[in-house]
């Protein structure tokens, strides 16, 4: 069944004029796609250990890294990322491959490709995360300023432009409050251009990005969340705007940043009778970060109002601000071993954050415009190039939730957890 | 045959407390005098001192050019061992889980690179002292004339 529907996914990205309810198709056997992904995994170690071990034959100006991430997902309601209520799904794994060549001190190339499998939110194909071209003429001990152009990272808080590289993160998940992974491809990159600037100064040393683009609308999964359903016509990325200013002092001790987005997009619809008329959709997210990194621990906070306006798709326009907002605290108890508290909230609408006003107009639970998560998780850092990680979640809500896995609206529950294991590689 | 394992075994008793006063100064937090590490750089580099905001951006990967424009090439031991981990935080002020995570950040975001990692100290001092532009660190007892100390000063 199709229909449409009062922005009850509006909010971060899962906004939509349209809600689905069709079934989709069954999740994977986890038991049946672990195999090959052991394979993998397998093999890029021995691959890791044999180069780590070897002359590295590129040059110097020339770096090549490699990322990998084999997860098990165990729910206790509601499906993430595979078929995991009640089950182990193996079904979410990233691996991807990056290149650098600096043929000039002053010019660097830079692409990254991708492999990412996540349920059915995301299909397991590759896809070219980025791909750059980045010219610093201006460069002194104080400055320096310079231009990139291509397929660029979206500076995003503290962690949008490394999201799938576990070793960057805390965490298994990040939090989806502000990292919301239905709209991953949609976060991550756009193809265009940022004028970037570093000071450094006794005070600190701050980093402006600032960048205008087209945004990756025509990616998997992205009109799934956006409009709720894959619907004849096409979503078309339009020209978006995008900054951050990072303060760091003392070498990272502290890091404050302030980041924000202007992302078009519109729906050109598809021959007749595509049920969706044409429309706009403008995102506009702002976030506040903050971190205050000592020896043995760290603590970070993300957070700000997500703005998300609908207009077109045959009805009137309706702007939702979204609230979301975590506080992390991390503890290293050898350099090795660390683990992590955190509780991150989202609410769809900052104006309905109970979710009653929608309930009563839509018939729809309460409980699909907020979630509050509460983590615990722990980390073993093998070595530089291994790690491996568990983590629970105590969620009330599903705000977040990827419908894609969760195809009938009314087996959804408001209270669930998730339990997630990792193994994480990179070279 | 008898006169050399008694000197073998003192090597060992001697790499043994080398080890122990290692641990110590691990656990106090404080590096000996032994265990002082110094900035060298390849003797082409014309500068003598380095403050340590802009060692720190170096050593950051986030400042690729000397002043006369000469690209900089970092040189560092693996992030586990104590010489690095006393490096970063002697002489940069900085925690080694920092230093990698701003490596990480730089590679896997496009915006930079890693700096090049070295096994050994001698191959550390080997590499710097090869490579035109080159800087990285050494314990005091592992410096000869072909790398150049550079002073590091605190504001």
């Amino acid at each position: 069944m199709r229909g449409t529907c009062p922005s009850w996914l509006a909010g971060i990205g899962g906004p939509g004029a349209v809600f689905r309810s069709e079934n989709g198709s069954a999740p994977g056997n986890g038991l049946r796609v672990l195999r090959p992904a052991c394979v993998v995994l397998a093999l890029l170690a021995m691959t890791v250990t044999t180069v780590s071990r070897a002359e590295n034959p590129l040059p110097e100006n020339f770096q090549i890294h490699v990322f990998a991430a084999q997860n098990a997902v165990i729910t206790s309601a509601n499906n993430l990322f595979g078929d995991t209520d009640h089950h182990v799904s193996f079904d979410f794994r990233e691996i991807g491959l990056n290149g650098s060549w600096r043929p000039r001190h002053d010019i660097l190339l830079a692409g990254q490709g991708t492999y990412r499998l996540a349920g059915n939110t995301d299909d397991g194909s590759v896809r070219l995360d980025y791909g750059l071209i980045d010219y610093a003429p201006f460069s002194s001990p104080e400055y320096k300023v310079g231009v990139r152009g291509g397929r660029l990272l979206n500076p995003l808080g503290f962690y949008n432009e490394t999201r799938d590289v576990a070793f960057t993160r805390p965490s298994i998940l990040l939090p989806q409050s502000i990292y919301f992974d239905r709209t991953r491809d949609l976060a991550l990159s756009a193809d265009g251009g940022q004028l970037y600037g570093d000071y450094y100064s006794n005070l600190g040393d701050f980093y402006l990005q600032a960048g205008i683009g087209f945004p990756r609308a025509g990616a998997k999964g992205v009109e799934g969340a956006l409009l709720g359903d894959d619907f004849p016509g096409e979503l078309v990325g339009d020209l978006s705007f995008l900054g951050r200013l990072l303060y760091e002092r003392d070498g990272g001790r502290l890091r404050l940043a302030v980041s924000g987005a202007l992302d078009k997009q519109h729906y050109e619809p598809g021959e007749p009778p595509d049920p969706l008329p044409a429309g706009d959709i403008t995102f506009f997210p702002i976030i506040f970060s903050a971190q205050y990194n000592a020896e043995k621990w760290s603590l970070t906070s993300e957070f700000g109002p997500r703005g998300f306006t609908r207009d077109g798709f045959g009805g009137s326009t309706a702007t939702t601000i979204g609230e979301s907002a975590y506080v992390e605290g991390l503890y290293r108890f050898t350099p090795k071993w660390e683990a992590f508290l955190r509780y991150d909230v989202l609410f769809t609408d900052g104006g309905d954050r109970d979710g009653k006003e929608f309930e009563a107009q839509t018939g729809l639970p309460n409980f699909f415009r907020f979630a509050k998560d509460m983590t615990a998780g722990a980390t073993w850092r093998f070595n530089r190039w291994l790690l491996a990680r568990a983590e629970y979640h105590y969620v009330n809500g599903t705000a977040w939730l990827p419908l894609e896995d969760n195809t009938n609206l009314a087996d959804i529950e408001q209270y669930w957890s998730i339990f997630a294991l990792q193994i994480a590689l990179r070279y | 045959m008898n006169l050399v394992r008694p000197a073998r075994q003192s090597l060992q008793t001697a790499a043994r407390q080398g080890i122990y006063s290692l641990v110590i100064c691990v656990l106090c937090g404080f590096a000996g005098p032994g265990f002082t590490q110094e900035v060298i750089v390849n003797p082409d580099i014309s500068i003598t001192t380095l403050d340590v905001n802009t060692l720190r951006s170096i050593f950051g990967m986030r400042q690729s050019t000397w002043p006369d424009g000469s690209p900089i090439r970092v040189y560092v031991l693996d992030d586990g061992s104590d010489i690095h981990g006393h490096f970063a935080k002697d002489k940069l002020n900085i925690f080694p889980y920092q230093l990698e995570q701003a490596w990480d950040r730089l590679v896997f975001s496009g915006t930079g690179q890693a700096p090049s990692r070295v096994e050994t100290l001698d191959e550390m001092r080997e590499r710097v002292a090869a490579t035109p532009g080159a800087i990285g660190y050494l314990p005091k007892d592992w410096i000869d004339s072909e790398v150049v100390v550079i002073r590091v000063e605190r504001p």
